[in-house]
């Protein structure tokens, strides 16, 4: 096979040769070239990938989009949890999951020696996994490889895109811990309601993350609060622990800073999106070259983003964790089983 | 007369081993009634059923004119009890003890507990674990004549003890006795103990009550006769034959019940003659009493 | 006579006792030990919560310990004497029982004050970020329903027969048994999940333990 291969990329490169020789510009030879070392790149990964199964005797399992590469012993336990990380996928990720076909995957058992196939996502799992616990690794992995697909600007932006592990409430819960204590100006607008402040703490903002998000005081904080600087910033520190706003400014500019809400708080965003824009929104919020982080998450919620974000903010105000204060019906649900635990001990046979 | 304690019918089944059935007892007001009886033969049941510690099964039980177990806090006002095994919470000290005890008792009478006390030789500091036996046995005698109670219900409260503190118990049993008008219900297997203070006797074995009757009336009705030349079959006696044993010769010796003098007369009616008249004292009276309910005759 | 009642309970139970109430009035001051550090930062706040929430267990758990211990302090000295001296009293047995429970139980409010006043020292002494607010007051009360919650349940099989503990333990491995038996046939009824929640989730008699129990939260 891999002999045909190479006949046929030397049977391609033949045919352009013509069109490379009577070529006389020589931007437009280098970009065939580039393309051709493109397509010889792709025919040696097959190549490579092909004559690494063929000697392992692996098998290749389907589910949906997703192509595993495993070892024959393993092929029915991979064959069982990969329908239920399947249809998890695909209820997570929507039309984004196909891209999972252009990703398989090399699932194995710690034990017996690494299956030897290059270029395939590794997917590992303990000797004595189920089919659940494989599920779980299935479709953590293949969250990754949906992650790598995303352009930068949303990559960045999320950070790495977890799954679900717990249920959205207690997620909810957290970041409405985060709301009510983030020392930022602009955590607490939002708090109080305003989208653009909301905007600004998630990071979706347009202008400087620093002035949006943070009030010369919190600035100043936050430079004194990260030590790890670099020693050419250290006059710009010692200037804006005396009050200098704009080398505090200028140190954040060169340090870089997490916006004020935390990433799980964006997460919590980019769920809320994909349940509102259905299954092409991951797409839409992952790939759009030319097109800001509101703009995406506008189109691939499929409503205005202040909508959208004062719809998740009011989800997690609605998550507010409950405090250890009591309600009356609780308190007096409580005394009415002090009562009756008292009356059965009363009327016990021992003391009637 | 009235009764104490009167209990009718009284029936009670513990496990598969042991039932009291149709117990009748009657404690006349203000005897002194001693309840005996071998080991295992139903006589702490019966106190404990009596004082609405157990619930029998049918019967009626009613104590001081008031029932079992509807009136038993009212009952209890009135009743001092020394139980078989001792029953105070023993961490706690003599005098702490007596401070518990007589807030429950609206009779209590704290001159007398002092003065028992004293008589006692207890020791108000120490701890209840901590005394002996017998300082213990005084302790529950204590705790039950300072209530000043029409009714003192005592479960071998002298067993174990040695003769000294038996003595001092005792002692101030009677004197209380002596004082007021009050009943005394005392089970023992001591039967010498018994026979010196008590002027009632019930008799109980096997859950059953074999006998109960005035104290004279048992010690002098049980005798042992040797009979010369007895008859076959007794025929109708003006007593009651709880045993025959044959003797020397053509001579028995009967063991009768309910003798008087004049019934002598009966031998020469049957062709018998009386050799010897035998009394026998309370224990060997209640070992026969007994030995025949034991083994009826035919 | 309750009086005396209240006594003896006291004699028996201070030994332990006062460990236990001085462990509640510590327990909040444990808790907040990270937020003592004037300097706290408003980044910190997760983390105070974070470690709120770890010692927030120890509130139940300590309930449901002096509970079980006061419950079995009230009945111990009558089960060593077969309830003989109890039984033997002159006062109607209920009304016995009910003094008990009320002796233990105010014995137990030592421990609600005490957990009360750390909670308020706690809460004054601590350094508690923006959007945080304590809830010194809040914490006491729940922690005396579910303390004298604790206390009636242990006091009630605590004061019944060994029959009653029979029937108790009976119905409790009888329903493992089901649950058994259901999983066996290929039945997949959650049956111990459904009675636990049942028992947990409001209005079941264990609601007042679960939940959040931390001193300063949002």
């Amino acid at each position: 096979m891999f002999e045909r291969h190479r006949w046929a990329v030397a049977a391609l490169v033949a045919s352009m040769m013509p069109a490379i020789v009577t070529a006389q510009d020589t931007t437009a030879l280098v970009r065939r070239l580039h393309q051709l070392e493109l397509l010889r790149h792709s025919a040696a990964v097959a190549v490579a990938r092909a004559e690494s199964a063929r000697r392992e005797r692996l098998d290749t399992v389907r589910s949906g989009a997703l192509v595993i590469v495993v070892r024959p012993g393993e092929a029915a336990l991979v064959r069982q949890a990969s329908g239920v990380a399947w249809t998890r996928l695909d209820s997570l990720y929507g039309d984004e999951a196909a891209t999972l076909s252009s990703t398989p995957m090399l699932f194995f058992l710690l034990g017996p020696p690494r299956p030897q196939v290059a270029h395939l996502y590794p997917v590992i799992a303990d000797s004595a996994a189920t089919s659940v616990d494989v599920a779980f690794q299935l479709v953590r992995a293949a969250s990754v490889v949906i992650r790598e697909k995303a352009d930068t600007l949303v990559a960045n932006w999320t950070g790495p895109l977890s799954l679900p592990e717990v249920p959205a409430a207690i997620e909810h819960a957290r970041v409405y811990v985060e709301l009510v204590t983030a020392p930022s100006v602009a955590v607490r607008r939002c708090y109080a309601g305003t989208a653009d402040a909301c905007a600004a703490a998630l990071g979706l903002g347009e202008g400087d993350p620093a002035v949006l998000g943070y009030d010369a005081a919190e600035r100043r904080a936050l430079v004194a609060h990260s030590t790890d600087f670099l020693g050419r910033l250290r006059p710009a520190v010692d200037a804006c622990t005396l009050g200098s706003d704009s080398a505090c400014l200028d140190v954040l500019h060169a340090r870089g800073f997490e916006p004020p809400l935390s990433t799980d708080a964006r997460q919590s965003l980019v769920r809320l999106t994909l349940v509102s824009g259905g299954r092409r929104a991951l797409g839409r919020l992952a790939h759009g070259v030319s097109r800001s982080l509101s703009q995406r998450f506008a189109l691939a919620a499929g409503m205005p983003v202040d909508s959208l974000i004062l719809a998740w903010r009011r989800a997690i105000i609605e998550a507010r964790p409950k405090p250890v204060t009591i309600a009356p019906a609780r308190a007096w649900t409580a005394l009415g089983w002090i009562v009756l635990m008292g009356l059965v001990a009363f009327r016990s046979s021992r003391w009637r | 007369m009235s009764h104490a304690v009167d209990i009718r019918d009284l029936h009670y089944r513990a496990g598969t081993n042991f039932e009291i059935r149709e117990l009748g007892l009657r404690v006349p007001t203000g005897s002194l009634y001693g309840f005996l009886g071998p080991n295992g033969s139903g006589k702490t049941t019966t106190i404990r059923l009596m004082l609405g510690l157990l619930r029998p099964l049918g019967g009626t039980i009613t104590v001081l004119g008031a029932s079992v177990p509807r009136d038993i806090p009212r009952i209890l006002a009135r009743t001092g009890y020394v139980p078989e095994q001792p029953h105070l919470y023993t961490t706690l000290t003599v005098d702490e003890a007596l401070r518990f005890h007589a807030v429950f008792y609206p009779t209590w009478d704290w001159t007398w507990a002092n003065e028992l006390v004293g008589h006692f030789q207890l020791d108000r500091a120490r701890r209840l674990s901590q005394l002996s036996k017998g300082e213990m046995g005084k302790l529950e005698m204590l705790l039950a004549l300072a209530q000043r109670p029409e009714l003192l219900v005592l479960d071998e409260p002298t067993d174990g003890l040695d003769p000294v503190v038996r003595r001092d118990v005792l002692a101030a049993l009677l004197d209380y006795v002596s004082q007021q008008n009050a009943t005394v219900f005392i089970s023992s297997h001591l039967v010498h103990e018994l026979e010196r203070i008590c002027d009632w006797v019930g008799v109980m074995d096997r859950g059953r009550l074999v006998a109960e009757l005035p104290m004279q009336s048992f010690k002098s009705g049980i005798k042992r006769l040797r009979v010369a030349n007895p008859p076959a079959l007794p025929g109708d006696t003006p007593f009651v034959v709880l045993a025959r044993e044959a003797g020397n010769g053509a001579s028995e010796t009967w063991t009768v019940r309910g003798w008087q003098a004049p019934m002598s007369q009966y031998f020469e009616g049957v062709g018998a003659s009386l050799r010897e008249v035998i009394d026998l004292d309370l224990e060997e009276g209640f070992v026969e009493l007994l030995r025949t309910f034991r083994e009826p005759r035919s | 006579m309750f009086g005396m009642i209240l006594f003896t309970q006291w004699k028996w139970s201070r030994l332990t006792l006062l460990p236990l109430v001085v462990a509640a009035f510590a327990l909040p001051l444990f808790s907040v030990q990270r937020a003592g550090n004037p300097q706290t930062t408003p980044w910190e706040a997760r983390q105070l919560l974070s470690s709120l929430e770890s010692w927030g267990v120890a509130y139940p758990v300590l309930a449901t310990t002096i509970a079980l211990f006061m419950a079995m302090t009230a009945w111990s000295a009558d089960h060593r004497g077969r309830h003989v001296y109890a039984l033997s009293l002159p006062i109607p047995r209920w009304h016995y029982a009910l003094q008990r429970f009320g002796a233990g139980a105010l014995l137990l409010g030592a421990a609600v004050i005490a957990l009360w006043i750390g909670a308020l020292f706690a809460a004054g002494t601590a350094s508690i970020p923006a959007g945080l607010h304590a809830y010194p007051t809040a914490i006491a009360v729940r922690f005396a329903l579910a303390l004298f919650l604790a206390y009636a349940v242990f006091f009630a099989i605590t004061a019944g027969t060994t029959r009653t503990a029979g029937y108790v333990l009976a119905i409790i491995g009888g329903i493992i048994a089901v649950q058994v038996l259901l999983e066996t046939a290929g039945v997949h009824v959650a049956l111990i999940p459904f009675i636990g929640d049942r028992l947990i989730l409001w209005p079941g008699p264990l609601e007042i333990f679960s939940g959040r129990w931390m001193l300063i939260d949002v």
